[in-house]
């Protein structure tokens, strides 16, 4: 593979007795779309912001492009930001707030309209070029933040929670225009964001941190499939947890419940012990017959979704666990078994306290 | 029943309700403007036009007659004595809002961007204007005179032999003290401003390469003109009819334009050409003012 664009190396950021960043390694690939994903307070906007050069970490190295940044001020860092707020400049109209960076680096007058009609062009916003910025929609201050950034044709993008202000419909087809932007105009953007869909409708690459730290990175199929702690297990989409113990019989893996009853499991590799089997409820499947791999359980009610019928079923060794009906119909209070693929079952540390 | 009606229907009338019939809203105009314009008619609208009919009259020694003569006004304009006097309050004002202005504006920027205790700060920088206006021009008095503390400490500390008599009863004076005076003026219009800058927006033009002085110049000041302005506006009209800080620390040299017409209605009771040199003020302040409110609404840059 060839060099990272981006790295961060050991990085630390403390506000007083906090540590809003703990030690962070990071590689961003030249021409990812990587997101950094995670509640409030797990420390990505700041990681973000010393990427950008308005924090300057306590520990650790930044370097872009093979140089160490750190020291770096923000003006003389070869990226650019879209801001939470958009922070478009109120004095400005469309066209010279995308002309800003252009300008600050003395580009020549005719290459700053050409590359400013060209930005607007690729975010859709050609015809509003004039426009004073405060007459805009969100979205199309979203747009017009995005081309001030693109504009500048800058190694790295950074883009700060862009669509949080934004209504969820029109969310949904920015996170479909900004992935095209992104694969069309072929810069690396490192994305920040609580939202977890929105996360792996757009990234190559899912960074998850809680508490300071990167839980896991990885594409977003490996993260939702294959999880590394019960933290991303329940961050990422929907999920069951099963708790129980990790028992070795006969060359064979299987999951401990209450009242005996046992549950055959794949990953034979594991040690033995207090274990959470996290399994998605796409993958639980509702039974008429008993078998190895099926827990016994009392359907306690269902939901009508549109597209699909969603139950949530009571076991008979304990828990509950929520599926989706394809089958026939059930009925509340029916008595039912519920298949637990091995091959779908996640095995993760009982204790993981949201680290791998 | 509930004072309160949640149903669809009472919702409805409600949003009707708050969208006011032309009649109650002509009644709010009336009762909140009314008072305020009844004020403006009475004293300013009125007196000013009394001053504006009165630059016409003629008098025959301390008697005024009704007449339409243009005399007043040319003199107000072509008298050299007036001419000097009116150059010299030009530029007193001008330094003394360029005074303000450099001095606040630091002050104010700091305020806005790095004080923690911003309340303890403006109460600090504005806290001078508690104590009266006289009160302070015999402070400074005070202090310039040539027996006065600032000579007493330089003579005492062998910078000169003799006291320094510029520094009292001269123009630099006059522009020392309106200075003093106006200055938590020029700060509280550029305070609220500065303080109400989106921080975000200095965020983004440092991260558009902008350097600090390059940010200032083309994000933090063209955002401030409306603060600025406003300081302009307040301290240029009162620091050009100030009279009574030319009198006290101002002497013969540092005489204002409103002196001459303080001495037209109270010596020479030449009620007429002190009109007349009233209208003159007015006239500049009003330009002044006129050539600002262009300057803020210039755009910063304008390409698209």
């Amino acid at each position: 593979m060839s060099e990272p664009l981006l790295s961060l190396r050991a990085v630390v950021k403390r506000f007083g007795e906090v540590d809003a960043v703990a030690g962070v390694d990071l590689d961003v690939p030249r021409g990812a779309f990587l997101t950094l994903l995670g509640p409030s307070g797990s420390g990505k906007t700041t990681c973000l912001n010393m990427i950008a050069g308005f924090e300057r970490p306590d520990a650790g190295e930044i370097v872009l492009g093979g140089e160490r940044i750190n020291e770096l001020p923000p003006h003389r860092r070869q990226l650019n930001t879209v801001f939470q707020g958009y922070a478009l400049f109120p004095h400005l109209n469309v066209g010279d707030n995308v002309a800003f960076g252009l300008r600050m680096k003395r580009t020549p007058k005719d290459e700053i309209r050409a590359r400013v009609a060209e930005a607007l062009e690729t975010v859709q916003m050609a015809p509003m070029a004039d426009r004073p910025v405060d007459k805009l929609s969100g979205g199309q201050q979203q747009r017009v933040a995005l081309a001030r950034a693109l504009v500048n044709r800058p190694q790295l993008v950074l883009l700060d929670e862009p669509l949080s202000a934004l209504d969820a419909q029109l969310r949904k087809s920015m996170q479909v225009e900004l992935k095209r932007i992104q694969e069309a105009v072929g810069l690396t953007f490192v994305y920040v964001t609580h939202d977890q869909e929105e996360a792996l409708v757009m990234s190559d690459l899912v960074c998850v941190m809680n508490a300071g730290r990167i839980v896991q990175l990885g594409p977003p199929d490996e993260l939702y499939h294959r999880p590394v702690s019960r933290f991303v297990a329940g961050f990422i989409g929907r999920n069951n947890f099963l708790t129980g113990d990790l028992v070795h019989d006969g060359g064979r893996v299987y999951l401990a419940l209450g009242d005996g009853v046992r549950l055959p499991l794949e990953d034979a590799a594991q040690p033995a012990g207090p274990v959470v089997v996290a399994v998605r409820p796409e993958r639980l499947a509702i039974t008429d017959s008993a078998a190895d791999d099926t827990l016994a359980a009392t359907v306690r009610g269902t939901r009508f979704l549109g597209d699909r019928v969603e139950a949530d079923v009571e076991l008979e060794c304990g828990g509950t666990l929520s599926l989706f009906v394809n089958g026939r119909p059930v009925e509340a209070a029916e008595r039912v078994h519920v298949r637990v693929p091995a091959g779908h079952c996640s095995i993760l540390r009982a204790d993981d306290h949201g680290r791998p | 029943m509930s004072a309160i009606d949640h149903s669809p229907a009472g919702r409805l009338s409600a949003a009707r309700r708050t969208r006011r019939a032309g009649p109650a809203r002509s009644r709010t105009l009336a009762l909140f403007g009314g008072p305020g314009a009844v004020w403006l008619a009475l004293f300013i609208l009125i007196p000013y036009a009394g001053i504006l009919v009165f630059s016409f009259w003629r008098t025959d020694f301390a008697n005024l007659i009704p007449a339409f003569t243009l005399d007043n006004l040319h003199r107000a304009l072509t008298d050299e004595v007036v001419r000097n006097v009116l150059l010299r309050t030009l530029w007193i004002a001008l330094a003394v809002t360029a005074v303000t202005f450099v001095v606040a504006f630091p002050l104010a920027y700091l305020g806005a961007f790095y004080v923690k205790r911003k309340r303890l700060f403006v109460f600090l920088v504005v806290a001078p204007m508690w104590v009266s206006y006289i009160v302070r021009l015999y402070s400074w008095r005070l202090l310039l005179g040539s027996d006065g503390v600032l000579n007493k400490a330089l003579i005492g500390a062998g910078v000169i032999d003799h006291p320094l008599e510029f520094l009292l009863f001269s123009p630099w004076a006059v522009i020392l003290t309106l200075s003093y005076v106006y200055l938590p003026f020029m700060f509280i219009s550029l305070f609220s401003v500065l303080d109400g800058l989106d921080k975000s927006l200095m965020r983004a033009a440092g991260d558009l390469y902008a350097a600090p002085a390059r940010r200032f110049a083309r994000v933090t000041i063209p955002l401030s003109k409306p603060g600025i302005a406003a300081g302009v506006m307040m301290v240029f009209p009162l620091a050009f009819g100030d009279y009574i800080a030319p009198g006290l620390v101002g002497g013969t040299g540092g005489q204002m334009f409103a002196n001459l017409v303080q001495n037209q209605f109270g010596t020479t009771f030449n009620y007429p050409f002190g009109a007349a040199l009233a209208v003159v003020l007015l006239a500049i302040v009003m330009a002044v003012l006129w050539l600002l409110e262009r300057w803020r609404r210039v755009e910063d840059v304008r390409v698209f």
